[in-house]
């Protein structure tokens, strides 16, 4: 009723209404430095009176003091979304990067013991053995530098494939960990929902969901899409993976040679190509084997030119030559068992030529180079996994890059700056101040009406 | 939206990330530095790393032709050894053919000369059947321990032995018994043979045919072992010129290798070192402007 008490009230509200005001400001100062955080704002809005009359109460025209109407979170969703899918494929091309670079390392060209060099030094022990085609030990010589070439291109592919094998074993312990983190963001949501519909503002929540989905996104690169009551429904191509409260787990499939990711209720395929997984699986399933087939494909040509070289020729006992590598590709080249046990029978000399002839032994030196020399194909190999890997590097770069921008920009509409805080902190003091002086007026304003009125004749 | 908001955040992510940066660019330098190469891994060039493994390839191309070389040389020079000597010993031969034609000598003097000439021919055949490195070196590509046996049969063949002393290029290192000193019933042994049983002889049809049939056989089996003496040093004179060429090839290849593969150590250094002094403005620069904030001039 009447100003007076309306007055005190007036008040009060500025004092509550600033010092709501403050804590949200400490509050931002307090996570300044939290990861994730996004800042608050108080929003005061005046307080008028009623906005329909009524035959008893009548609005005088005066306002009614502050109120508090929300805190808001200052994000902006558009940038978020886009830094999920940034983060995303920043992480798949990091992903494949560190796939491609271990296979590099596996390669380890160009070098003194690499595949080439060993090569170089096989056909040069033929020539050796073109030299002195009677001498048993220069034909054991041959023998032990063919082990080494073959030994060198299995220990490669074994290197490639043990890439392979641990890169599943990364994409494994992801999906656990996309399942926990998918699970929590339901349990989020719906905690979020809860808060939304009750009035709430569930903004520290939505703070910790939103970390989880920027995690989520450098796993398996995401969209979102929003839904009521604040939730958010999370999708992975096509497929959802959280839809309001409810979570969607996710399982490796590595049947058939190719790894896919499936959904485990209904074994959905999930077309995953962001993310770490999705690098990895692109490695996995894409690079590591086109690489592999290559590298196959030297030990194939080296295993039939010199075959076939061998068959063309004669060995210390007039007999034409028989196989002299085994094998079908890189993983199992290796020296026929007959030949690596008895020395004579490599086939050094001529068809039909004396025993000593060395000129088959000369024309599979020259097989070193030339169209047909497996060489070419091996510097083939190396040329395209050098042309992969170095686009692999610029690639990350340039999202590096990109990457960099967009969190600056998502830094700039949320994160903290202590100096703007500061200088809220002081209004709102200042704010609180007023009010208070406010009250003690309205106080002293009463305290003449209460105890210095009617004292007429009294003391 | 307004203006674009910076934070101290903002401030802090960035600095760390340029700092970052710059450390990483130290770090790809010092690693060139200290392994002097610049071509480390495939994905540093690939096309040059192709190019570098192509030059190392035929770098021991290169350095097997020059043994090749090296060996054919041995070969044709124990030939040429031998031919030297038969050429002197076979003169030998017919200097005591002549002097078995003078009607001055008597059968003691014949004697002894088909004795000695008999010696000669142990020597011719001990010549024939030299050897470089444990093969007979005019037996061609048989499996044998000598050329001839000791009654002057052929035990070889007439395989040639080449030498690959550059690419696509073969050169015949050996020259076989048979066309120097002859297989059959033709053979310079079967000759000596003859002049021997032709001096002990003596009898006025021996010693006429001493004087026309066997001097004319002796002398065409001089002239092919001349003529082959030259071929030998022909050929030799070719292998030395391939290999000084391999040689020069090898120098010029090794310094293209080097273009590619190894770093320009002034260079490098240089870059180091623009590098350092870049990271420490970076650093002095982020000191400055993180540290002060509305905190230190509120009250």
């Amino acid at each position: 009723m009447g100003a007076e008490f309306a007055g005190l009230n007036l008040a009060l509200s500025g004092l509550m209404a600033e010092r709501q005001a403050l804590d949200v400001a400490g509050h931002n100062v307090a996570n300044a430095n939290t990861e994730g955080y996004t800042r608050q704002r108080v929003r005061m809005e005046a307080a008028g009176g009623a906005a329909v009359p009524s035959i008893f109460s009548k609005w005088d025209g005066v306002g009614a003091g502050v109120r508090i109407a929300s805190v808001d979170r200052l994000n902006d969703a558009f940038l978020d979304a886009r830094a999920y899918a940034e983060h995303g494929s920043d992480s798949a091309l990091r992903a494949t990067q560190n796939a491609l670079s271990n296979v590099e390392l596996a390669v380890a060209e160009p070098s003194d013991n690499g595949v080439q060099a060993q090569l170089s030094a096989f056909w040069s022990a033929w020539d050796d053995v073109a030299n002195n085609p009677g001498d048993l030990a220069t034909r054991s010589q041959l023998l032990e530098q063919a082990k080494t070439v073959a030994n060198a291109l299995n220990q490669t592919s074994a290197a490639m494939a043990a890439v392979s094998q641990s890169s599943i074993g990364q994409i494994d312990a992801t999906i656990s960990q996309v399942n926990t983190t998918t699970q929590q963001i339901a349990n989020l949501n719906q905690a979020i929902a809860s808060a939304t519909n009750g009035g709430l503002s569930p903004n520290d929540l939505l703070d910790q969901r939103d970390r989880l989905v920027d995690e989520l996104a450098q796993q398996v690169g995401i969209t979102i899409r929003a839904a009521p009551s604040n939730q958010v429904d999370i999708y992975i191509g096509g497929t959802s993976l959280v839809r309001g409260a409810t979570a969607s787990a996710l399982t490796v499939d590595n049947t058939g040679g190719v790894v896919s990711v499936r959904r485990q209720s209904d074994s959905l395929p999930v077309t995953l190509t962001g993310g770490s997984v999705g690098g990895l699986l692109t490695a996995v399933n894409t690079m590591i084997p086109k690489h592999q087939a290559a590298l196959d494909a030297v030990a194939q040509k080296l295993i039939s030119v010199v075959n076939a070289q061998h068959h063309a020729g004669a060995d210390l006992n007039g007999n034409p030559g028989v196989d002299f590598f085994t094998g079908t590709g890189a993983a199992d080249i290796a020296v026929s068992a007959t030949v690596n046990a008895d020395p004579t029978l490599v086939a050094a000399a001529a068809s039909g030529s004396g025993l000593l002839d060395g000129s088959n032994a000369q024309a599979m030196a020259e097989l070193s180079s030339g169209a047909a020399s497996p060489d070419t194909d091996y510097r083939s190999f190396v040329n395209a996994l050098g042309v992969d890997a170095q686009q692999a590097n610029r690639q990350v770069d340039i999202q590096g890059d990109i990457t960099r921008q967009v969190d600056d920009a998502r830094h700039a509409a949320s994160s903290v700056d202590i100096d703007e805080e500061m200088t809220n902190m002081v209004a709102f003091q200042h704010g609180y101040e007023a009010s208070a002086r406010v009250m003690t007026a309205v106080d002293s304003m009463v305290d003449t009406l209460v105890n210095h009125t009617g004292l007429v004749g009294r003391a | 939206m307004t203006a674009f908001r910076i934070t101290q955040s903002t401030l802090a992510s960035r600095a760390l990330a340029d700092l970052q940066d710059s450390l990483a660019r130290t770090q790809r330098i010092q690693d060139q530095m200290s392994s002097g190469k610049q071509l480390q891994r495939p994905s540093d060039g690939p096309a040059d790393t192709a190019q570098a493994l192509n030059y190392r390839s035929g770098l021991k191309r290169l350095d097997q032709y020059g043994r090749n070389a090296q060996d054919g040389l041995g070969w044709l020079g124990t030939a040429d050894n031998a031919l030297t000597n038969s050429l002197d010993l076979l003169g030998r031969v017919r200097e005591l053919v002549l002097q078995g034609t003078n009607a001055s000598s008597g059968p003691q003097d014949r004697a002894a000369m088909a004795a000695e000439v008999d010696t000669l021919k142990q020597g011719l055949l001990g010549l024939a059947n030299s050897q470089y490195e444990n093969r007979p070196v005019f037996a061609g590509t048989a499996n044998v321990n000598a050329a001839y046996d000791a009654t002057g049969a052929y035990l070889g063949d007439t395989g040639a032995v080449g030498r690959t002393v550059a690419a696509g290029v073969g050169v015949q290192v050996n020259l076989t018994g048979a066309e120097v000193f002859g297989t059959g019933a033709a053979n310079v042994f079967a000759v000596l043979d003859q002049i021997s049983t032709d001096l002990r002889d003596g009898s006025p049809a021996a010693i006429a045919q001493l004087g026309s049939a066997d001097l004319g056989s002796l002398d065409a089996a001089r002239v092919t072992v001349q003529n082959k003496l030259a071929e030998a040093g022909a050929r030799y004179h070719r292998v030395e010129m391939m290999q000084t060429r391999a040689q020069d090839a090898t120098q010029t290849m090794t310094s293209a290798l080097s273009e590619i593969e190894d770093v320009d150590l002034p260079k490098t250094i240089m870059n180091l070192q623009l590098q350092q002094v870049s990271y420490q403005s970076a650093l002095a620069a982020t000191a400055r402007v993180i540290q002060p904030s509305l905190l230190d001039f509120i009250k």
